[in-house]
């Protein structure tokens, strides 16, 4: 699957499949901090992601 | 979760939010008026609407103060108050700028009436100068001088209330974190009934919904923008609380509501137990402090 960091890296992970949620914490982000976004749709971290998908993962770290 | 599992529980379209008390899945349309719902059923529970009420919005351009003029703009027309923007530029270069123009983009779009007001201004300098040789303290010295300086633009609209974009992460931060400074006073400090020929009543609308489900209500809505991070942030406490409570918050959901709840008791106990200290008023500006100079004559070395 492809993953685009949220500074726009993007990484080519080949695995099977697991949760959202699973894949953030092997990349070390806590799932609160994030949004993702799969195939172009947001979704919650409890969704598998599989071979072929997109993952966007949009950090928000600054006040507003 | 397969996505054929993950359907919203109003409608079985496919779900963008799973949230917890009670726990649901939600489509984007349902998440969208479900955040609302939240928004509007806070004001009316904890009475932070009045009719006849003119509501300033603390509108800085980002995320929080965004979302939170979109939901006053749905609605206050129904409970019979009006809204007014109001825009600290605080005069921040390579910053402000940008979300100055969304703050403008925003009140041209929805038709609100919008007032900026500088600390170049109110206080004969801009931030950037006024920091210059104490840029660590950047955070506590603005934070002090935008209070006033909204205060100040309040008293110029004639606002009512004034209404911030604080969000349940930003409460919970603020609460832990005078736990860990040990400041009761501060702990028990309600803003939300004003003084009278001082400060108009704070609101806060937005402390029911995470920094996580402002930024999702806003993707959906086609409101969120990539701003610049101010380059002033990041004081060392309230970094280190954050990154704290958004693990414990992963790993025991609920947390940060808690905390919202512990404070809310411990308000209520204090309340019965003693009478909060009196406040005077400085003896260079006028404005109430809790000692001889308030903090931003202080500040400003009046």
């Amino acid at each position: 699957m492809r993953i685009i960091l949220p500074d726009k890296s993007v990484r080519t992970v080949s695995r099977a499949s697991a949760t959202i949620e699973e894949i953030l914490i092997e990349l070390g982000i806590n799932p609160t901090t994030v949004i993702v976004v799969k195939n172009g749709t947001i979704v919650p971290e409890d969704v598998t992601a599989d071979e072929g998908d997109e993952i966007r993962i949009l950090r928000f770290s600054h006040g507003g | 979760m397969t996505p054929g599992e993950n359907l919203c529980s109003l409608c079985n379209e496919p779900a963008v939010v799973r949230l917890v008390e009670p726990e649901r899945r939600l489509c984007a349309a349902h998440f969208i008026e479900d955040a609302g719902a939240r928004v509007l059923a806070a004001m009316e529970r904890e009475r932070m609407i009045s009719p006849g009420d003119r509501v300033a919005v603390g509108l800085s351009g980002g995320k929080d103060s965004t979302a939170l003029l979109l939901l006053l703009h749905r609605f206050l027309p129904a409970l019979g108050a009006g809204l007014v923007a109001i825009t600290v530029d605080e005069g921040i270069a390579g910053y402000r700028e940008e979300t100055l123009r969304a703050a403008r983009d925003l009140t041209g779009e929805l038709g609100v009436e919008h007032v900026i007001v500088t600390f170049a201004d109110l206080f004969g300098e801009d931030l950037d100068t006024i920091l210059v040789g104490r840029e660590a303290q950047g955070c506590t010295v603005c934070g002090v001088l935008r209070r006033r300086a909204l205060a100040e633009a309040v008293k110029r609209v004639g606002a009512t209330k004034l209404a911030t974009g604080h969000n349940l992460d930003d409460e919970a931060q603020s609460v832990l974190m005078n736990v860990l400074r040990g400041d009761l006073p501060r702990l028990r400090q309600d803003t939300s009934t004003g003084q009278p020929g001082h400060f108009v009543p704070r609101i806060k609308p937005l402390a029911v919904l995470s920094e996580k489900e402002i930024v999702t209500y806003l993707l959906l809505r086609g409101y969120f923008r990539d701003l610049p991070e101010c380059p002033y942030a990041g004081t060392a406490l309230r970094s280190e609380v954050r990154t704290m409570l958004a693990g414990l918050e992963h790993r025991h959901p609920g947390t940060m509501v808690r905390l919202m709840q512990f404070r809310d008791g411990v308000r209520e106990s204090a309340r019965s137990a003693e009478p909060a200290k009196a406040l005077s008023t400085c003896r260079i500006c006028g404005e109430l402090t809790s000692g001889e100079v308030c903090q931003v004559c202080r500040l400003l070395d009046r």
